[in-house]
This record gives C-alpha cells, structure tokens and sequence, in this order.
C-alpha cells in the first residue's frame, strides 16, 4: 500500500505548500496559487477515492490515518468548496491589506481538515481539531471592521469552549478504548462503562456542535456567521460544518455500534432541539445573513437525523443515512457558499443585509437573484433539486425505527419554507421603495453562484447517488 | 499514596470553577482566563486516567494539549486586543446590543 501513502503525503503536503508561500506573494498571485492547488487536489482526491474503492480502507502512516472513499468525497466536496470560495472572494479580499493572510489561512484550514477527515487516531483528532479552530479564528478577522472582529471574538471564545469539551469527550474515549486507535470494539456497557459511554458521546456531540450550530451551543453563530465579513463567512461555514461531520463520522461509528440506544436517544433529542431552534430563530429574523445563519442551525440538526440512523438497530437503515449525509454535504455546502458570495456583494455595495436591500434585487442583477433563489429552493428542499434527495434519504434512513423523529424533521422542513419564501418574495414580487437597488457584481462572483445553482439542478439528476452509493464504506 | 479517585474530584471542582467563570463573564479576557482553568482541570483528569491504563499515549496526548492550547490563546489575544483598538471595550456583547 506503498502507492497510497504516497497519495496521501501528497494530498497533505500541496495545501500546506501554498500556506507558506501565500504570504510572501501579491495577493492575486495568492489567489490564483490557491485556486490552481484546491482544483489539483480535487483530482488527487478524487484519484484517492478510486483507488481505495473496493479494497476497504487503507490504513497509512503507522495506523494514524485511514483513507477510504468516503471520507475522499468529504474531502472533495470541502475542497471544492474551498476552491469557489477562494475564486468568490476574490474581488473584496484581495482590496484588504490582509489580503494573501486569507489564501494561506484558507489552504492551512483545508489541510486541517483533511487530517480530520482521514483520522483513525485521537491525536490526530485533536491536534487537527486545534489547527483548524485556530486558522479560522484568525480568518474571521481578517475584515478588521468591528462587526466581524466582535463576530470573530465570540467564534475564537466558543471555540475555545468547544475545544474544551472535545478534550473531554476524547479523554473518555481514551479511556474506554484503552489507547488512541479509533477502531471498533469498544468495551460493552457493563459496570461503570456506560456513565464513560454517554460522557463520550454528549461531550463529543457537544464540541462538534458548537462547531455546527447544534442547539444548546449554538447561541454564538448568529452573532458570528451573521457579523462577520460573508465573503469569510462563505469559506468559513463550509469548513465547520464538513469538519463536524467528519469529526463525528470518525469518531462515532464505532461508538454508536457499541453503544446503539444511547447512542440513538442522545442524538435524536439534541437533532429534534436543533432543527426546531434554528427554524424558530430563522422565522423572526429581519436580516437576511443573520436568517441565513440561523438556517444554518436546522441544517444541523437534518445532519444530526442522520447520524441517529447510524446506531446498528433493528429498522435503521444505515446505508441511507450516510449517503443522505454526504449528498446532504455537498447540497449545503454548494448553497452556503453561493448565498453568501450574493451576500457579499450586497453587503460590499450597499453596506448592510436586511430585508428592505433585496426588494427587487433581480431588476437590478437578475443572472444572481435566479441562482441565489435556486440555492434557496435547493436548501429548503424543493424537488427534483439536490437538497430534496438528501433529505429524503435522510429522514428516510430513521422512518422504519421512529417514524415521529422522520415526522418532526418533515414538519420543520415545512416551517422553514416560510421564511425562505421571505427572501424569494423580496427578490422577486416586491417592488422597491425608492428604486432598485445597484449592487456591484463582479464576474467571478456571478460566475461562482452560476456554478453553485447549476450543480445543485445537475448533481440531483441521479449522478451523485449512483457515485455516492459506490463510495459507502458499510 | 494517594487514591486516583481524589484527583477526579479535584479535576471535576477545578472545571465548575472554570465553566462559572466562562458562563457569567463578559469580559472576553475573563472568559477566556476561565477556559484555560476548564482546560487545566482537563490535564488533570487526563493524566488520573492514563495513569489507571497501561498506555503512553496518555501522557502523548497530555502534552500536545498543552502546546495546542497555547497557540489557541496565542491567537485569540491578538483579536481581542484587534476588538479593543477598534471599539474601546471587550465586552462580547456590546457591539451586537448596539446593532439592535
């Protein structure tokens, strides 16, 4: 397995490359270096997924990683979109004497995450939970202007926090796997066994969520997603969330095959307070970054269904589940990112992102009203677009075990259609008060929610299913 | 000798402390003191628990936390201090009561 690792060093070493050289380049040269790597690495990751496909996963570098095709699509899909997100923020970042600092901090978080999404140890957990926190502190700040400063405090300090409880959740683990490896056969739930079990699990969903927007820990991503700059949020709420996902794949499959109720009544309580949170935050909102954030919330907890269905119980299906969470991934990430790239503009071009600004943005800049009304539709789960098939397997993944947790997810899913239909209504059918709003588009930003709208129709066509059902690890 | 039982309860006051203090605090440099006292706590029950298992990784783990944290407060002082400059205050919850 000689030719794997080589793969591996080579995918870890290519981000890391452009992280030290990006800050003694001019920052477009920076970008283009970025944009140039992200898209050779997608290819080396997508090389990775095919040649581990069918051998089972491949354990390199003395057992600390393991490569299999399931965490390569993680990988691409956070790689792509770190690749539109480099390309989209372009046009604003590259004006900030922070500029370069923003490629290398992205490529630095990307090499982060890639440790996490190929681990197989505690201490490459840790170590690359802690690079990715701290790369993205710094980026959160890049903008300098007080909102995104004080956003990107509260993100440091919850950060810290969810570092913190990680810490915890993982001294557990130590203790019931007796050693860092992360592998299945855990202790069964005898004894004390099981207060070290459910600490486990609450501390690890709690520091994941904190990073993912779960609800109780979710108080600071308003502040944070809906302050900061969007043009760093855009980058940095893909990376989060692909983080927490890959963090709790890793961690959990072989503590929900251990552990199955438990396992099942923690997450599904922590996914039904989620989903309702974010949807009820979302309602009330009047800013649309801040309603975006808040969307950003239910979408933890539609993840967190799916990580329910992981437990080994009668009914569950399993396979489902993880495919609902990969397409699950690259639909929201596909929409995060180009709804913040429109975010961006509005916000660079008219100062502010409330309500009022988007009546009758699509007079004014229709190519990106219709992709970002697209996004929209693809997040709420609108058929036959991408976020319509994850859903569905999704909330089909627990239906044969709980029909009522498949219930609620349906009927916040239906909530959420109120507000989304807020912002699709002021971008269509209202009629500005004091004329249309300019808003300065530059091309690589419509290029970047062109490309976003379009995958989320095309992917939906059945392609990512078929590819996604081969990369199943079960 | 004393019992390994004794440092878990030492580790576990140790981290109410800390979480009081990150919980009632505004003060993002109190919060932040009060993380690492949670994280101090955290060493504390890490190497209880290693030492009840025959395993180096224990003591691996303990001391790449200490690293690691440290380069986390290493940057986050300077964007509280950034906060600062910019606003007068590090209050975390000034700036977004003033935005309404």
């Amino acid at each position: 397995m000689n030719g794997v690792e080589t793969l591996a060093g080579a995918v870890f070493v290519a981000p890391l490359a452009v992280t030290l050289l990006a800050p003694f380049l001019p920052s477009r040269w920076a970008q283009r270096l970025a944009a140039a790597v992200s898209a050779l690495l997608m290819l080396l990751l997508a090389y990775a997924a095919y040649a581990t496909l069918g051998s089972g996963p491949v354990y390199v570098f003395s057992n600390t990683l393991v490569i299999d095709p399931y965490g390569a699509l993680l990988a691409l899909a956070v790689t792509f979109a770190s690749l539109l997100a480099v390309v989209a923020a372009g046009p604003v970042v590259n004006s900030w004497i922070t500029g370069p600092a923003f490629y290398s901090l992205a490529m630095l978080m990307l090499f982060g995450v890639y440790a996490l999404v190929f681990t197989a140890d505690l201490l490459v957990v840790m170590t690359a939970w802690i690079l990715v926190s701290v790369a993205s502190y710094a980026a959160s700040a890049l903008a300098r202007d007080p909102y995104s400063v004080e956003g990107a405090v509260k993100y440091a300090l919850m950060g810290s926090a969810s570092s913190t409880l990680l810490m915890i959740g993982i001294i557990f683990y130590f203790a019931l796997a007796r050693g860092t490896h992360v592998a299945p056969g855990l202790a069964p739930p005898t004894g004390f066994t099981w207060i070290a079990a459910l600490a486990t699990m609450v501390f690890i969903v709690a520091a994941v969520g904190f990073k993912m927007g779960v609800f109780p820990f979710q108080t600071w991503l308003p502040d944070a997603y809906g302050g900061v700059h969007p043009a760093l949020v855009a980058f940095i709420i893909g990376v989060s969330k692909v983080m927490g996902v890959a963090a709790l794949y890793r961690l959990t499959l072989p503590l929900a095959e251990a552990y199955p109720h438990y396992w099942f009544t923690v997450i599904a309580a922590f996914s039904i307070l989620t989903m309702t949170y974010g949807n009820l935050g979302a309602l009330v909102q009047n800013d649309v970054q801040r309603m975006i954030a808040y969307s950003s919330i239910a979408n933890a907890g539609y993840f967190l269904v799916g990580f329910a269905a992981l437990a080994p119980l009668p009914g569950m299906r399993r396979d489902w589940a993880l495919m609902g969470i990969a397409i699950h991934i690259v639909a929201y990430v596909l929409s995060k990112v180009g709804s913040f790239t429109l975010l961006s503009m509005v916000r660079e071009s008219l100062g502010t992102t409330v309500m009022k600004v988007f009546r009758g943005l699509s007079l004014t800049a229709p190519a990106s009203s219709a992709s970002f009304v697209i996004l929209l539709l693809s997040l709420m789960g609108m058929p036959p677009l991408l976020g319509f098939w994850s859903k569905v397997y999704l909330f089909a993944s627990v239906v044969y075990y709980a029909p009522w947790l498949a219930l609620i997810a349906l009927i916040n899913t239906v909530v959420s259609i109120a507000y989304y239909a807020r912002i699709i209504r002021a971008v269509y059918f209202d009629k500005p008060e004091d004329g249309p709003s300019e808003v300065v588009q530059h091309r690589e930003q419509v290029a970047v929610l062109l490309v976003t709208a379009v995958l989320s129709v095309l992917l939906a066509f059945g392609i990512l299913q078929v590819v996604v059902e081969k990369l199943l690890p079960l | 000798m004393i019992p390994v039982t004794w440092y878990y309860v030492v580790a576990a006051v140790l981290f109410a402390i800390g979480s009081y203090g990150a919980v009632v605090h505004r003060n993002a440099v109190r919060i932040l003191v009060s993380l690492e006292l949670m994280f101090n706590a955290e060493l504390l029950l890490l190497l209880a628990v290693a030492s009840t298992i025959e395993a180096v990784q224990g003591a691996l783990l303990a001391i790449l936390v200490i690293a690691l944290t440290s380069s986390e407060i290493g940057v986050a002082i300077p964007i509280i201090v950034l906060l600062f400059r910019l606003t007068g205050t590090v209050d975390v919850t000034r700036a977004s009561r003033l935005r309404g």
